[in-house]
């Protein structure tokens, strides 16, 4: 009966708010509920089933504490992390016989006790992320057949303890985390991948007029300029239209620069005091441009 | 159809909030074409609303017996009358002399004003105080801030550079003068519209046009000035649309608009008005500045010239050429990256750091030197000297040009300044204004010429189609939008919400008027009391809908939850500025002295750091700390946190009706901002000076002080116990003590002072003190 | 003083505290009516009482990196060899037929995408180079290629994204979700705002995060941009915890009796802001201060590196959060509106945000909170398939208009099935031809995940229920795990 109340009732039945006289064992249930959010915990009811989080304010939880979780029974769902509980409350587990989701990590729960978990008949997610417990829980818990995710980053679990869980038990997806020292490999600051650039000529000049009078249309691609030479150089883009140069970069010796153009686009190559010395026109491909060390 | 015809018979709007997400998703889908152009029958009838001519209605009869004071109450009492409500009583006087001075000088009224209207049993008692406020400097205070708010006034430049405006406040003064004195709202909207443009305009009428300086400026390099430009004039014409026409015009400057009968050639022509007003600041001396100035010109500019005289020729040719050259790299852009840069920095960084006009160095170089001014002479050369050497820098040391600029920097310093004020002029350098092909400022269409929109009445035939003929059209008696929406807004800070809900779109999305007939009676009047401010203040605040009870009746919950009918007042979080200011008034600390520069109140480090730098931010001395919050300076890149908390729009776009939230950040403001927590003790020392003997009278007179009348005995024994405990809390820790009450007060017990500032505290902390019932 | 009452008061800070009394925001109305402060006043104290989900929930709480401006997905997620070949050509007319929006044009060209596409996972996700760290995570994420919106307008579209109307005034996601779900037991708020951008322009206000004509309780508390999130969690100097105590708790009972005598439902909401605040003081600084982070964690959140501190310290901050029971975390980065030079400036926005919210999945993922947790990326709309030029032709400055007709979002976490593209556009990237997803079944999705059906989750207000999702929505089921 008491069950089945809405949530609203029984908050307010737990606050003495409104009386009554449900029967004994609803009245266990609401004195439970009273008790849970007394430590501040909160209990919603989702169909048949209660759902109980301690994470938010309830994180003074102890494991005596959970005997009142104990007696809803029919919990699916019910997160401790960051509580204050151990090996010692999970005996209390025991009798949760619908419990799906468990989330115990950053607790001071170990090895000790974990055969409660494992026999939990229906769980599912078991979080034991930063605990002290060790490949010796992973044992115990192969005979939970229900279990899909299990979450032991942070804990004394070894590569090799994973390896022996997942050989019988193939269904857990486990996650141990990352091995963040490989971190760099995981997370490179530039992911680049080498392109195959087709070379662009370069033609060599001495004057303005040597070089293509204007830029044409064509498709989108990029140039990587490379000076060889051995003293700086600027890099004009020769305009559409009119045909004026529009200044780009200057790079100094042995620098390289991405460039974004198009194909049938030109690039005059100048020394720093704008004396022309070469041109590229874009091929339409990723392309490499060198200036070339034998420039004049 | 139907559907747009019941929308636009709707007078309540509930039709509106029902069908409107269906209208507006079809909309969307492009399956109902825009609802304005349904005219197909008569078309004045068929007219959205506020675009039709406002025409004065009839006051309804007098009825329901002497409850109605004014005009205004026959209006909301026929309404009520129709759906069966009473109005609510009348305010206790506690409340209404707290609410009616909150409303019109932003400021607590004093223990001394309340008892005053408390025992004033004459007849007329209320409508001397309203006379005693409407004239009070502060009224100006307080009104300032809606209208900087639609302005979207502040004393930097915006963006990444985030440059100060040393001199924006001048604009900010003017507001102030012009609410104190009641300046007619037309002429008040000429003089900022086009007050340069007025003949024979004064400085002050100049000063006035500060109202188109407040626009963002980008100073940062890379940027195209001319698409900065636009954009400005952009703004312009989106804020002028917003402030006075009640309209989203801005959304047609890429786009015809989807909803209002506003095309987007329409924007252009709107914004050719604005494309030919240039930025400039002027010298604008404050009293006392300009004799001193006077004496020492003429010798001033006898040494300047005699550090120029010998090689002036040489050096004007000089000159000339870096000029050339400016307008060369202007005129062919791409030919020469350098100068390119040269002609953009001249612009952007014109006199940098006073706040001046953006590109006004360019326009002084496109100008041929005869039509310079002396002033334009003087900074353009000043500017060269600085600048110039690029043009050939052999030349430039052989005249010895840096020798000049040290003297002549050395001249400056010795010069006495005047102030200057950032203003708007007709450029010097005619230039055409086009229509922009999806509001892109270089893509351009035909070339548009000034006009107003055509869903409005012409704009006749001025002499110019300038600001000035704009300015006027838009405060003529047949312009149907302007009066609307300003008597819209004014009704919003006393009510909370406008007559029209959305106070900054009267088109078609829109919501309706709640009582049509009231608006339009307000605003047709308001016009022939000859746009007077105070009259329309007046008017409201003496009405008896304005003086009801705020006290929520729970029958009317469901019916009428947004207070719409107007059966009661509204109680009404104050604005964030109200709020520093009552806390600062209670405690004594204000500093009623008006106008002058912004203050810079002490803020959290971070907040220094991260937007000014580590000395960025020098705290005012003490009377600045204590300023109200108007004055403070806004930084538009970093906002004041104590104001931003409390919803203080950012100064971005025009706001037009602020957020009142309600969240954490806000307690701990109050709880423990050193501000608040300052103005506690100061308020705890003034009661234990001020009043000699009990715990309940010293309560009774900060309860006064903060919230104009007495507690109820519940609440008096609260604070007295809350008072029992502190004191208790801090007989036990001395080194508490001495760190809440840090100076030694003569004759006073610090443990008495550290109990009392927590008493004092928990009273600016309350919920009635931030609130006008 | 005496022992009784100074265990008085350290029973009363405690009260709240640490919840030893058992009483947060959660028993404020049983809290007044306990101190006979407002018995006969009901209502709106209703409001933080913990609800019933409509059903099961598969996730707990919600992260959305709201992607501020409409990212390109024709740069990043969507790729269309088709644009290659029509560079620079006019759109094909068969795309525009029937088209009658202002703000989309004929006569564009078409511009390819400059940037290069891989696949990634088991699943072959195809993701643009410009998103690595993201598309590390293919096997997590469900995207979704036919998403549409009805406006393209940045304000109109980001208030349909996010309150589910393009018009002012309604509640915002987060809040009717904290509406739905009650606000329980939390020392923090349920729903918090968190900003960044690469443009100081930003896009982003609170009309975003509002509570509407919801009570205020419900509106999103958004945290300091720069500097500290929160400012003033200490007691002024002198005030010890039992000074703070009988102040908060005086101001309670005070704000109580005039919630009595007036009953402005708004200072229930007051009310409950001092003790959320009360809380906070206790709670924020533990949630601020990353001291207990691995030095590994801090770099794969890229905090030590310039360009993704900023989100990376907010992304941190997300998980930090949702660990302390806060239900709806929205990071809003701005902008995204890449008019032009859309390659370079995509690549600033990208590199701010793509590495700290890859961090994010992976972070959550190894403390297996990604099974509690929605994780959403992405914008009010996307971009169109043409070139935009605004300056001149010089390589590289184009960039692209707003596209509301077909673009990408984001899903991983819990109740989702990661791994996989649910929809597509056409052969131009033009419109959503199929499993096209709107905004409105986008929320319906979200609120389904959270067990809320998205036609119950209803307040009346003037006469009508309003709801998030309108009059539409239809939950997403090939989304669903």
């Amino acid at each position: 009966m008491g069950r089945n109340l809405p949530a609203t009732l029984l908050w307010l039945a737990c606050l003495h708010v409104v009386g009554g006289a449900p029967s004994a064992w609803a009245d266990e249930v609401t004195e439970a509920i009273s008790a849970i959010r007394k430590l501040g915990g909160s209990v919603r009811s989702v169909g048949k089933e209660w759902e109980v989080d301690f994470h938010l304010r309830g994180r003074r939880l102890t494991d005596k504490d959970l005997a009142h979780v104990a007696i809803l029974k029919d919990v699916a769902w019910l997160n401790v992390s960051r509580t204050r509980i151990t090996s010692g409350g999970l005996v209390h587990l025991k009798r949760l016989e619908k419990l799906r989701w468990l989330h115990l990590e950053m607790t001071g729960i170990g090895d000790k006790g974990m055969e409660h978990v494992a026999g939990l008949p229906r769980l599912e997610y078991l979080n034991l992320y930063a605990t002290k417990v060790t490949d010796k829980s992973l044992e115990k818990l192969a005979s939970c057949k229900t279990l899909k995710r299990l979450f032991v980053w942070r804990t004394g679990v070894t590569d090799a303890g994973v390896a022996r869980l997942r050989k019988r038990r193939a269904g857990i997806r486990i996650v141990k985390g990352l091995d963040l020292s490989k971190l760099a490999s995981v997370f490179p600051t530039e992911v680049e991948k080498p392109k195959s650039r087709v070379p662009l000529k370069w033609v060599s000049v001495s004057s303005r007029d040597e070089a293509p009078l204007r830029s044409e249309n064509g498709i989108n691609c990029e140039i990587l300029f490379e000076n060889k030479s051995k003293r700086p150089v600027k890099l004009f883009w020769i305009s559409y239209g009119k045909g004026e140069l529009k200044f780009y970069a200057r790079l100094a010796p042995g620098a390289i620069r991405k460039q974004n153009s198009y194909s049938k686009n030109a690039w005059l190559v100048t020394d720093d005091d704008d004396q022309p010395l070469g041109y590229f026109v874009v091929k339409p491909d990723d392309s490499r441009a060198v200036i070339p060390g034998s420039a004049p | 159809m139907s559907l747009t015809r019941s929308l636009v018979e709707d007078p309540y709007g509930f039709l509106r909030r029902t069908g409107v997400i269906l209208l507006t998703a079809s909309i969307f889908l492009g399956v109902v074409s825009r609802p304005a152009s349904a005219a197909d029958a008569d078309p004045a009838e068929q007219r959205h609303w506020s675009y039709r001519p406002i025409v004065r209605p009839e006051v309804p009869p007098a009825a329901g017996g002497a409850w109605a004071r004014n005009a205004v109450d026959l209006f909301v009492h026929r309404r009520l009358v129709r759906e069966g409500i009473v109005p609510s009583p009348v305010a206790g006087r506690e409340t209404l002399i707290r609410r009616v001075t909150l409303d019109l000088i932003g400021l607590p009224p004093t223990p001394r004003e309340v008892m005053a209207f408390i025992k004033d049993k004459r007849p007329g008692a209320y409508q001397r105080v309203v006379d005693r406020l409407l004239a009070s400097p502060h009224y100006g205070e307080r009104w300032a801030r809606p209208w900087l708010d639609v302005a979207h006034y502040a004393d930097s430049d915006g963006y990444l550079t985030d440059q100060l405006r040393p001199v924006a406040w001048r604009f900010r003064h003017w507001v102030v003068e012009a609410l104190n004195g009641d300046m007619p709202f037309d002429r008040f909207t000429i003089e900022q519209l086009a007050g340069d443009l007025l003949p024979e305009a004064t400085i002050q009428q100049k000063i006035a046009t500060g109202f188109l300086r407040q626009t963002l400026s980008n100073r940062e390099g890379g940027a195209d000035v001319e698409e900065f430009r636009v954009m400005q004039v952009k703004d312009r014409v989106a804020t002028v649309g917003t402030v006075w026409l009640g309209s989203t015009v801005g959304c047609s400057a890429c786009h015809d608009h989807k909803f209002d009968p506003i095309t987007q050639r329409e924007f252009y022509e709107l914004y050719a008005f604005f494309n030919s007003a240039d930025e400039v600041n002027i010298d604008a001396p404050l009293p006392g500045e300009l004799g001193p100035y006077r004496d020492k010109r003429p010798e001033y500019d006898r040494r300047r010239r005699e550090l120029i005289a010998p090689r002036s020729v040489e050096i004007e040719k000089l000159q000339r050429r870096w000029e050339q050259r400016l307008l060369e790299a202007n005129a062919n852009p791409g030919q020469d990256y350098r100068w390119d840069r040269r002609w953009e920095i001249l612009g952007l960084i014109w006199r940098q750091g006073l706040g001046e006009g953006q590109l006004e160095g360019q326009e002084i170089v496109k100008l041929v030197p005869a039509r310079r001014s002396q002033w334009q002479r003087e900074q353009l050369f000043e500017y060269f000297l600085r600048f110039g050497a690029d043009i050939d820098s052999k030349r430039f040391s052989e005249l010895g040009l840096s020798q000049i600029k040290s003297g002549i920097d050395a001249l400056n310093r010795e010069l006495p300044r005047l102030s200057r004020a950032a203003t708007v002029r007709e450029t010097q350098n005619p230039r055409k204004s086009f229509f922009l092909n999806r509001g892109v400022y270089n893509d351009r269409g035909p070339v548009v010429r000034p006009d107003t929109p055509g869903f409005l009445p012409p704009i006749g035939k001025p002499l110019r189609r300038n600001r000035l003929a704009l300015a006027r059209w838009l405060v003529s008696r047949d312009n149907p939008l302007t009066a609307r929406v300003i008597v819209n807004r004014a009704w919003q800070e006393f009510f909370g919400r406008g007559l029209v809900m959305t106070s900054e779109d009267f088109g078609i999305q829109g919501e309706r008027p709640s009582h049509p007939d009231l608006l339009d009676w307000l605003a047709a009047r308001f016009m022939d009391r000859g746009w007077s401010t105070k009259w329309l203040h007046r008017q409201i605040v003496c009405s008896a809908v304005y003086r009801q009870s705020s006290h929520v009746r729970p029958e009317l919950r469901d019916r009428d939850p947004d207070n719409r009918l107007l059966a009661r007042q509204s109680s009404l979080r104050l604005t964030a500025e109200a709020i520093r200011d009552s806390a600062l008034a209670a405690s004594g600390l204000l500093s009623r002295s008006l106008g002058g520069p912004s203050v810079r109140p002490p803020q959290s480090a971070s907040t220094v750091m991260g937007g000014f730098g580590k000395s960025g931010w020098k705290v005012s001395e003490r009377d600045g700390r204590y300023r109200r919050a108007l004055y403070i300076f806004i930084k538009r890149a970093t906002p004041f946190p104590q104001l931003a908390t409390f919803d203080a729009p950012n100064a971005r776009d025009s706001c037009t009706h602020r957020e009142r939230s309600n969240t954490p950040l806000q307690a701990l403001t109050l709880l423990n901002d050193p501000l608040f927590f300052e103005a506690s003790r100061a308020l705890a020392q003034r009661a234990v000076r001020e009043i000699d003997g009990g715990t309940d009278k010293r309560i009774d007179h900060v309860f006064r002080i903060c919230t104009a009348r007495l507690p109820g005995d519940l609440e008096r024994r609260e604070l007295a116990d809350s008072h029992r405990r502190l004191v208790a809390v801090l007989r036990r820790d001395p080194g508490a003590v001495a760190k809440l009450v840090p100076e030694k007060i003569e004759g006073l017990d610090p443990v008495e002072v550290g109990a009392w500032t927590g008493v004092c505290s928990v009273v600016l902390n309350l919920h009635e003190f931030i609130t006008r019932d | 003083m005496t022992a009784e009452e100074l265990l008085a008061i350290q029973g009363r800070r405690r009260f709240l505290r640490d919840g030893t009394c058992g009483i947060g925001t959660v028993a404020l109305s049983g809290l007044l009516a306990e101190d006979g402060l407002v018995a006969g006043v009901t209502g709106e104290s209703d409001t933080f009482l913990p609800r019933e989900p409509h059903h099961a929930a598969t996730a707990r709480n919600v992260i959305f990196l709201n992607m501020s401006g409409g990212p390109s997905q024709l740069d990043l997620f969507d790729p269309k060899p088709r644009l290659q070949q029509l560079h620079r050509k006019p759109v094909p007319a068969s795309f525009l037929a029937g088209l009658n929006d202002p703000v989309i044009k004929a006569g564009a060209t078409v511009m390819a995408t400059p940037r290069t596409f891989s696949r990634y996972g088991e699943c072959g996700m195809e993701f643009s180079d410009r998103l690595p760290h993201l598309a590390g995570h293919a096997d997590d994420l469900c995207m979704l290629r036919g998403m549409v919106t009805d406006t393209a307008n940045h304000h109109p579209g980001q208030l349909l994204l996010n309150c589910g109307t393009p018009m002012f005034g309604h509640p915002s996601m987060g809040a009717w979700v904290s509406y739905g779900l009650g606000s329980e037991s939390r020392n923090m708020p349920a729903f918090v705002v968190l900003t960044s951008y690469s443009k100081p322009a930003s896009l982003v206000g609170p009309s975003l995060w509002t509570n509407g004509f919801l009570s205020s309780s419900y509106r999103g508390v958004a945290f300091r941009s720069k500097g500290e999130p929160i400012l003033h969690l200490e007691n002024p100097a002198g005030v010890s915890e039992m000074f703070q105590r009988v102040r908060v708790d005086t101001v309670r009972r005070l704000n109580a009796l005039r919630l009595k005598q007036t009953r402005d439902h708004e200072i229930s909401s007051r009310i409950a802001s001092y003790e959320l605040a009360y809380r906070m003081q206790a709670e924020a600084p533990d949630l601020l201060d990353f001291s207990d982070e691995s030095a590994a964690t801090l770099e794969m959140y890229g905090l030590n590196d310039e360009t993704t501190r900023w989100y990376g310290t907010n992304c941190l901050l997300a998980r930090r959060m949702i660990e302390r029971g806060v239900r709806f975390v929205q990071l809003f980065h701005s902008d995204w509106d890449h008019h032009l030079d859309l390659d370079k400036l995509l690549k600033v926005d990208c590199r701010m945000t793509d590495r700290p919210a890859a961090a994010l999945l992976t972070d959550l993922k190894q403390r297996g909170l990604l099974d509690d947790t929605l994780v959403v990326w992405g914008g009010e709309f996307g971009r169109t398939p043409m070139n935009e030029v605004r300056r001149g032709n010089s390589p590289g400055h184009q960039g692209r208009d707003h596209h509301p007709f077909g673009f990408t979002m984001l899903m991983a976490g819990g109740g989702v099935r990661g791994g996989q593209v649910v929809g597509g556009t056409d052969e131009l990237g033009y419109h959503a031809v199929e499993d096209r997803v709107h905004i409105h079944d986008l929320q319906a999705t979200i609120l389904h995940c959270l067990g809320l059906d998205h036609t119950r989750l209803t307040y009346r207000h003037q006469g009508r229920d309003f709801r998030l999702t309108d009059v539409g929505g239809n939950v997403v089921e090939k989304v669903l795990a």
